[in-house]
């Protein structure tokens, strides 16, 4: 047989499929894998609709006719998916951009689409009906690849359960099953269940592609006219920052704004603000302050007046801030993408030191302290990437950059140098814990001696005691409170190192928060806004430092973060309505195994009946001994209570060996008798239960068993029938 | 050199344990679609590509491999078999199986079936097989198939089935003979009684001391007022001896034992008193036979004569 005899072989169509289940499981898939796509924005609502509606009346077409499917259909077909395929290429060629593969996905959506409507209508046999499984499994791909959150969730779930169906269907009809093995099915499931979550375990979490062409889009694109409005609040422009009234918009976090005040009690929220697939953890800051004036934190120029406008579009190429210059540092390229949940301030959220933004607006501002803001609105949806050097040193660099080392290759102007040591007033008590502390060592061991310090003398708590008027926070912290969150940690750390004479600024923005396996994202959540200190270090630039807590610095892996949810997540578990459920579940499965122990007919009651009977006052019946046998010596031994007794036995063994079908009085008094006989033997076995117990003390018995009724062995039968 | 028993009669390997069926396009396809999903999964950073991929290969893995569990666990077992058959005649042997597997006999070959049924419990199936040669058959060799319960591939085990009584392929008799298909219900290995040859009524006479009560000719007796018996011609002719003498090579064999059925068969229909002379397993056997279903199941037996025996010529 040549090759091109086993391709036509191959597409012979096979038998028509009748299994109307396995049809509709299959149909439920693909709209499932529909409906995420849709939910994902990969297709538009008519487009979606239509593909619902086109592959159900396929699917119903192709049933009906999958006898003697219409030999007009297949070449139509043809044509249409040639059609789509012409379609999809010249979109690709209008509006694709080379080597973005997001880009493509859209249109391949519809394309997958058109190709599983149109297939809809020839699917006669099993095979072809599998195909548009196969398809349903590739239209879930691309809607997963788009995903980011854990609502898609649902989907993967819904569309796993009709693949399950649908392929438990197929084998139902190809082995001409009728039922479902439940045992099996249970067991092929919960294999199914261990390998997915061995494999997801065991399974790197997957990385982008540096080749890849990052996402970039600005859904609520509205632009700002004047650099003026971007944190100012102002409510006639879509840009806004974060105030008082805008927690819900930022999470709760004050931060976000021209100014940060100390003073003020937060309750961050817990839902997700932003979400970051980033090459590795790290402090994404947002913007940085200068200007400390006792109470609260403000940006040199933060009107807008210095910031510095970046036009040309995306990727904006961020220049380097003069005091930002880390000529020593081994600077390591990140690249942070960033899927916005919530609608927030303007501010383009980076690892320090960035050096591309790709954010689909009109332009950028950068302000000289290097924060970045967008001259759009960055509303829930926005997607934008940040390439950026981490310019991070190690301790042995940073004691050599300090003064006393060797010449350092770069200075603060003397403006800058002023900037970043100003304070409001002296600090004298300040300044003089920080000599006790930190003086005489070098600008590294300095802010780790300081840090050290707060870390035994500072205690964590954002329910701060109030800030009376006129008092200075820092002063207000290191010597009559000492309790605070990361703003006045951060704070005070800024303000002694600056009365040390180290060049120190308050930075904000979020850390890590938890990491998702299954998306590959950190979900930032509003509690995850910090406030960290920035050191300037000749030769080095900013360097980080958290007086507050530390963050995870390597992926961790996600078998590492699953066993950690699912220890938080036994510990959030409400057992009672489990436990509940739990004996609710255990009450039904008792009563149905009892339902299924309860002797189906009246001939399997009286027998029953009279085997317990038996059983309290003989013994259990012996093998081979007939039932009309041991209801005699079960009369014999109940007295005149078991004078029906071998009556009812006769009946049963008439009935179901004779083949009579007895009169339904008879049926009632054997039933009767035998239930009389059951409760006759209980009351007997109980009497002499008691009976034996009055008579222990009398026969001197100090332990063991009370006397029961006496079980007689069962007596052998002779094999020749003689007594 | 493998086992004889490792080989089916046309020469497939035998296979006690399961084995997976048309595994290749099953697997290449899960395997290029895994490969491709996880390219796509490490190009596009999403982890839902991932998990999704990674659901997939658990129901594609679980699909894949459970059949064998299932098919290793599978039982069948001959619970009626007929004691003849004719080579190239479709006969029906009943098995039961354990459940609802898909049976493809293959020695003797036949069409493959499918135990209908619930998902559980055994029922019992009519096995179609054609035996393609003459011989006795104790066994069937029948491949039990699963997919359960995904249907994704089929693994198998090849099981020995013994029959309820051994089956006697008969030779197809060769040329246009009209040869009796029936099967009998004795056991193949029982002679069928032939009576004893009685003669033709000729006359009959009077009574004489002697003769056996059974010639009591009765109403010629209550005609004639006393005794009459039958007076009977006994045949002078010998019975036609077939001499059947079948070379070793096997379809050789086949013919000339077709050959000998189509005479044995023409003999039998003319009236013939038949003599059959084979050779057996047991040695040289000369018995009469009395019909075709006998002639079938003597010639079943009948094997090419030991290496070194004098020829005795063709029938």
């Amino acid at each position: 047989m040549n090759l091109w005899q086993r391709v036509v072989d191959a597409n012979r169509p096979g038998p028509p499929e009748h299994s109307l289940r396995f049809r509709a499981a299959t149909t439920a898939a693909v709209a499932v894998a529909v409906a995420a796509c849709h939910a994902q924005g990969e297709l538009s609502t008519p487009v979606a609709v239509g593909t619902l509606v086109a592959t159900l009346a396929g699917n119903v077409l192709s049933y009906r006719t999958r006898q003697r499917p219409w030999p007009v259909v297949k070449p139509l077909l043809a044509v249409c998916v040639l059609g789509g395929f012409a379609w999809f290429l010249l979109t690709v060629n209008r509006t694709a951009t080379p080597g973005d593969v997001a880009s493509v996905e859209a249109p391949l959506a519809t394309l997958f689409c058109w190709v599983l409507a149109t297939h809809a209508f020839d699917v006669p046999s099993r095979r072809d009906v599998a195909y548009s499984l196969a398809g349903s499994a590739a239209l879930v791909a691309l809607a997963a690849a788009q995903s980011v959150d854990a609502g898609f969730a649902l989907f993967v779930a819904l569309w796993v359960l009709c693949v399950l169906v649908a392929l438990v269907s197929m084998w139902q009809s190809m082995a001409s099953v009728t039922g479902a093995p439940w045992g099996l099915l249970g067991g092929s499931v919960a294999t199914t269940a261990a390998v997915a979550l061995g494999l997801l375990v065991v399974l790197p979490a997957p990385q982008v592609a540096t080749s890849l062409v990052f996402p970039s889009s600005s859904t609520g694109d509205a632009p700002v006219t004047s650099p003026s409005h971007l944190t100012d609040g102002n409510p006639t422009t879509p840009a806004r920052s974060a105030a008082p009234s805008g927690r819900l918009g930022v999470g709760g976090y004050l931060g976000f704004a021209r100014s940060l005040d100390t003073a003020d009690r937060v309750a961050l929220g817990n839902q997700v603000v932003l979400r970051v697939r980033a090459s590795r953890p790290g402090y994404w800051v947002g913007q940085t302050y200068d200007t400390w004036s006792g109470r609260s934190w403000s940006e040199t120029g933060g009107n807008g007046s210095r910031l510095r406008v970046l036009t040309g579009g995306s990727p904006y190429a961020i220049p380097v801030a003069g005091d930002a210059q880390a000529p020593l540092a081994a600077n390591t390229t990140d690249v942070d993408t960033f899927y916005l949940a919530e609608s927030g301030p303007n501010l383009v959220f980076h690892t320090e030191n960035a050096s591309r933004v790709y954010l689909d607006t009109p332009r950028l501002f950068l302000s000289a302290d290097g924060t970045i803001v967008s001259s759009s609105s960055m509303a829930a949806g926005t997607v934008y990437t940040v390439v950026s050097e981490d310019n991070t040193a190690t301790p042995a660099q940073l004691r050599s950059a300090s003064p006393g080392g060797p010449e350092p290759v770069t200075s603060l102007t003397a403006a800058q140098e002023a900037r970043y040591l100003q304070l409001p007033h002296p600090y004298r008590r300040v300044s003089a814990l920080a000599h006790r502390i930190a003086g005489g060592r070098d600008r590294y061991d300095a802010v780790v001696s300081l840090e050290r310090w707060m870390g035994t003398h500072i205690h964590y708590s954002t329910n701060i005691p109030p800030l009376p008027a006129g008092v200075d926070a820092v002063d207000s912290f290191l010597f009559r409170t000492r309790v605070g969150y990361c703003e006045q940690i951060s704070t005070a750390l800024t303000v002694m190192l600056r009365t040390l004479g180290i060049p120190a600024r308050e930075a904000v923005g979020y850390v890590p928060g938890s990491y998702n396996p299954v998306t590959d994202l950190y979900d930032v959540r509003a509690k995850d806004a910090h406030a960290w200190v920035q050191v300037w270090f000749p030769g080095y630039g900013w360097q980080s430092f958290d007086p507050t807590a530390r963050v995870p610095l390597a992926n961790p892996s996600p078998g590492a973060v699953l066993a950690t949810g699912l220890d938080h997540l036994a510990g959030r578990l409400p057992w009672v309505p489990i436990g509940g459920a739990l004996v609710a579940t255990g009450v039904v499965l008792a009563a149905v195994r009892l339902a299924r122990r309860r002797p189906p007919t009246w001939a399997h009651r009286v027998v029953h009946d009279l085997e317990r009977a038996g059983q309290r006052v003989l013994a259990p019946r012996a093998t081979g001994e007939t039932l009309v046998a041991y209801a005699d010596r079960l009369a014999e031994a109940l007295g005149p209570p078991g004078a029906g007794v071998p009556a009812a036995a006769r009946s049963v063994e008439r009935s179901v060996f004779g083949g009579e079908t007895p009169r339904p009085a008879e049926v009632a008094a054997a039933t009767a008798a035998a239930r009389s006989a059951r409760r006759v033997a209980a009351r007997s076995a109980r009497q002499g239960a008691a009976r034996a117990a009055r008579q222990a003390p009398a026969h001197g018995l100090s332990g063991g068993r009370a006397p029961g009724p006496r079980r007689r062995r069962p007596r052998r039968r002779p094999e020749d029938g003689t007594a | 050199m493998s086992r004889p028993g490792r080989r089916l009669p046309d020469g497939r390997r035998m296979h006690p344990h399961v084995h997976p069926q048309a595994l290749f396009g099953p697997m290449v396809g899960s395997i290029a679609g895994l490969v491709a999903w996880a390219g796509i999964s490490r190009s596009s950073g999403s982890g839902w590509v991932q998990t999704v991929g990674v659901l997939v290969a658990a129901v594609l893995a679980t699909g894949l491999i459970t059949p064998a569990l299932v098919a290793a666990r599978a039982r069948v077992w001959c619970v009626a078999s007929p004691a003849d058959a004719v080579a190239g005649s479709p006969v029906t042997v009943v098995v039961t199986t354990t459940g609802p597997f898909r049976l493809r006999p293959l020695s003797p070959p036949g069409a493959p079936v499918t135990a209908a049924g619930p998902a559980r419990g055994g029922r019992p199936v009519d096995l179609e097989v054609v035996p393609p040669l003459r011989g006795v058959i104790d066994e069937l060799v029948v491949s039990v198939d699963s997919a359960a319960p995904f249907g994704l591939l089929w693994w198998g085990r090849h099981h020995r089935v013994p029959l309820a009584r051994p089956l006697h392929v008969a030779p197809r008799a060769s040329g246009d003979t009209e040869q009796d298909t029936r099967h009998d219900d004795r056991p193949g290995d029982v002679g069928r009684d032939v009576p004893a040859p009685s003669g033709t009524a000729r006359s009959v006479r009077a009574y004489q001391p002697g003769d056996r009560p059974s010639t009591v000719h009765w109403p010629q007796s209550a005609h004639v007022g006393s005794l009459m018996v039958r007076e009977a011609e006994h045949p002078t002719d010998e019975p036609v001896v077939v001499d059947v003498v079948l070379p070793d090579d096997l379809l050789a064999a086949e013919r000339r034992a077709g050959e000998a059925m189509a005479t044995l068969v023409a003999l039998l229909h003319r009236g013939e008193r038949v003599v059959l002379v084979t050779d057996e397993p047991e040695g040289r056997i000369t018995a009469p036979v009395t019909d075709s279903v006998d002639a079938g199941r003597r010639l079943a037996r009948a094997v090419a004569p030991p290496v070194g025996t004098p020829h005795r010529g063709g029938p």
